[in-house]
């Protein structure tokens, strides 16, 4: 029989195998916690289960010619005791596996996954699944077995489907051009942290967990969103490490936008932009640009800018027909893959940090009182904040691949100096320093 | 539970600073609200220490060949009157050779077709440059390159069909071996080989070899090109 499926790598996917490293391994873990040790049987059950739902999670990378492409493959993932460091290489181009991984440890879920297969919210969506299953079985007297999650209609089809494609047109290539001075544009050399890095190229993660009503009031308090309020409490801790020539460079802080919420598509795999958001801080010694206001201000400009679905819209086919370039398709992958990984090198020099918001988690309320939180972190060159909320735990999760905590004192110290309770955890007492 | 009292937060687990400020810590530590197993770190792999050494030996080889050749009298007992030979220039060439066909392969142990694919073609050119700067004398064209060709064919198959591999694994490389073999009638016709025997069992296997794709195969030779080649 031969009958293996295959599928081209979508437009956000494209950058990521030519740019993966050791020491970016574009892996993102998404956790889920649980008050019960977790029970490696019934979990294996539920992965089983999930994956019949979601094929996509099948497929391994190849190259072709031209372009990398996914195959479909009949490799069984089986469940094991977290046994490696946290987002470790998944994929390799000489070998075939699976480009995500489910491992448990004590009371924790553990997914984590390849960037090119998936964004962070197409993820949740197979890691709820799985959860979903896993309780179900678990708790099979307590929980009513008519439990059904809220948004389980999508077909498996619909759910692998490429959602960029489905939104590029071609009469719509002509894209408005990009107002200059938007910060979405090149910003030349970034401001980066430096310093020593964690043997192996380990990731440090230390996560903290807050009360999101709290948080919420306080941003409000403000008049910004979550993301901005904490957008801006980042940007004021990486200034605090900042010495006077540094601040000559500008602060950017990259951050995804799910584009399914302006778009709409059940899908799973990759869907999503980047907006950077920038803050000059050069002139911070004479005048306040430097203070919590007046950054907050600068933040909520820049979003309500940037974030514009026509924006977007724009950015979206301005990516997508440099991918169906005639010109560019028929260059041999061989020397795709060096100006791939110029391209992925230069947007890198320009972000100093980032900070993804994957919103709030639901689960069916049957299942709530068995889940204690959901968490997410990924894979970065420098600090990278990923914040998601589960009920009323919003957990914030700092990783970063270097040594040095201080933007992590600074950014936790802001919010536990707002009266706001928080608890710390994480690996990198652990990682030999 | 334990508190930092500079940073105002709790801290789970059994840290023994804070996290954050590597300040102290008050309270009692639980190993059970660790989240994260310790890893300890990765040992050395022994491949690894194993081509250090190999590495090293090399450049020390190479370098006494050269120390040795300068050292000792040029040239041999038996024509004085031909010029210096360079010896060292050999070996140096030799351990090149060795190497670049070992780094070819390297990371890949795995995945048998392709080293086998690999080999051939690195294995091929060097033993022709090899022909070409001692004299040109053919042997290349006569044996080595039909027979490496021949048994690359006749290993594929024999590899594919004992471990039962997925057709997508090896048809590609079957593939272009064989049409490249169908260039061996060319060095017969031509008279490019002396001896036409390797050179005419190459052509007929890689006939044969392309018949059994065509035939048996043609279905997913084509879907695979279509994989491999999509814009």
């Amino acid at each position: 029989m031969y009958a293996v499926k295959w599928s081209r790598l979508d437009n956000a996917a494209k950058i990521f195998p030519p740019s993966t490293s050791k020491t970016d391994t574009k892996v993102f873990r998404f956790s889920c916690e649980l008050y019960a040790a977790v029970d490696a049987e019934t979990l294996q059950y539920a992965l089983n289960t999930a994956l019949e739902q979601f094929p996509f999670y099948r497929m391994i990378i190849r190259r072709g010619f031209f372009w990398y492409y996914f195959e479909k493959s009949d490799i069984q993932p089986v469940v094991r005791e977290e046994y490696k460091p946290p987002c470790a290489p998944l994929y390799d181009v000489n070998r075939k596996n699976l480009l995500f991984e489910i491992t448990w440890y004590r009371k924790r879920i553990n997914l984590e996954i390849y960037h090119a297969l998936s964004d962070g919210v197409g993820a949740l969506q197979f890691l709820r699944t799985i959860v979903y299953y896993y309780l179900l079985r678990k708790h099979a007297g307590e929980i009513d077995e008519n439990t059904r999650m809220d948004d389980n209609n999508a077909s498996d089809e619909q759910r692998s489907r490429d959602a960029f494609d489905t939104y590029y047109a071609r009469d719509k290539g002509k894209a408005h051009k990009l107002p200059k001075g938007a910060s979405d544009t090149n910003v030349s050399g970034a401001y980066h942290v430096r310093g020593e890095r964690f043997p192996e190229s380990r990731l440090g993660v230390i996560e903290g967990h807050v009360s999101a009503a709290a948080v919420l009031q306080k941003a409000h308090e403000y008049h910004a969103t979550l993301s901005e309020f904490l957008t801006t409490v980042l940007f004021c801790s990486l200034s605090e490490g900042m010495t006077i020539r540094d601040r000559e460079r500008p602060v950017t802080i990259t951050i995804p936008v799910d584009l399914r919420k302006y778009f709409s598509t059940p899908s799973t795999r990759n869907f999503f932009s980047v907006i950077n958001v920038t803050h000059d801080f050069s002139a911070a010694g004479s005048s306040n640009q430097g203070s919590f206001d007046a950054v907050l201000t600068g933040v909520k400009a820049a979003f309500k800018a940037l974030l514009k679905p026509e924006k977007l819209h724009d950015r979206l086919i301005q990516l997508l027909s440099l991918e169906h370039a005639f010109a560019i398709k028929v260059v041999p992958l061989f020397f795709k893959v060096p100006v791939l990984r110029n391209a992925a090198w230069k947007a890198e020099k320009e972000q100093s940090a980032g900070l993804s918001n994957i919103g709030k988690i639901t689960m069916p309320e049957a299942m709530v009182p068995y889940i204690r939180l959901f968490n997410i972190f990924s894979s970065t060159r420098g600090p990278h904040i990923c914040l998601c909320s589960f009920e009323d735990t919003l957990v914030i999760s700092f990783a970063s691949p270097l040594v040095s905590s201080d933007v992590q004192r600074s950014f936790f110290r802001t919010l536990s100096n707002c009266a706001l309770e928080v608890e710390i955890v994480s690996n990198t007492a652990d990682l030999g320093v | 539970m334990l508190y930092c009292h500079k940073c105002k937060v709790t801290v789970l687990g059994t840290p023994r600073r804070c996290p954050l400020c590597q300040g102290d810590l008050k309270g009692g530590a639980a190993d059970e609200e660790n989240v994260f197993p310790v890893i300890p770190p990765l040992p050395a792999s022994l491949k690894r220490r194993l081509l250090t050494f190999i590495a090293f030996g090399t450049i020390a080889v190479a370098v006494i060949s050269v120390a040795l050749n300068f050292a000792l009298p040029f040239g041999n007992s038996t024509n004085a009157d031909s010029g210096p030979v360079f010896w060292s220039f050999f070996v140096i060439a030799g351990l090149a050779s060795l190497w670049l066909s070992f780094l070819v392969i390297n990371n890949q142990w795995w995945n048998i077709p392709k080293i086998i694919f690999l080999q051939l073609f690195v294995i091929s050119i060097l033993v022709l440059l090899w022909d070409f700067f001692t004299g040109f004398r053919r042997w290349s064209l006569d044996f080595v390159i039909p027979i490496l060709f021949s048994c690359s064919m006749i290993a594929l198959a024999v590899f594919a069909n004992v471990r039962k591999l997925k057709v997508q694994d090896y048809i590609m490389f079957l593939g272009i071996i064989s049409v490249i073999s169908i260039f061996s009638l060319l060095l017969i016709i031509f008279h490019v080989v002396t001896i036409i025997y390797p050179a005419m069992i190459c052509f007929t296997l890689s006939i044969i070899s392309l018949a059994f794709l065509w035939l048996f195969e043609g279905k997913s030779l084509g879907e695979e090109l279509r994989r491999r080649m999509h814009l």
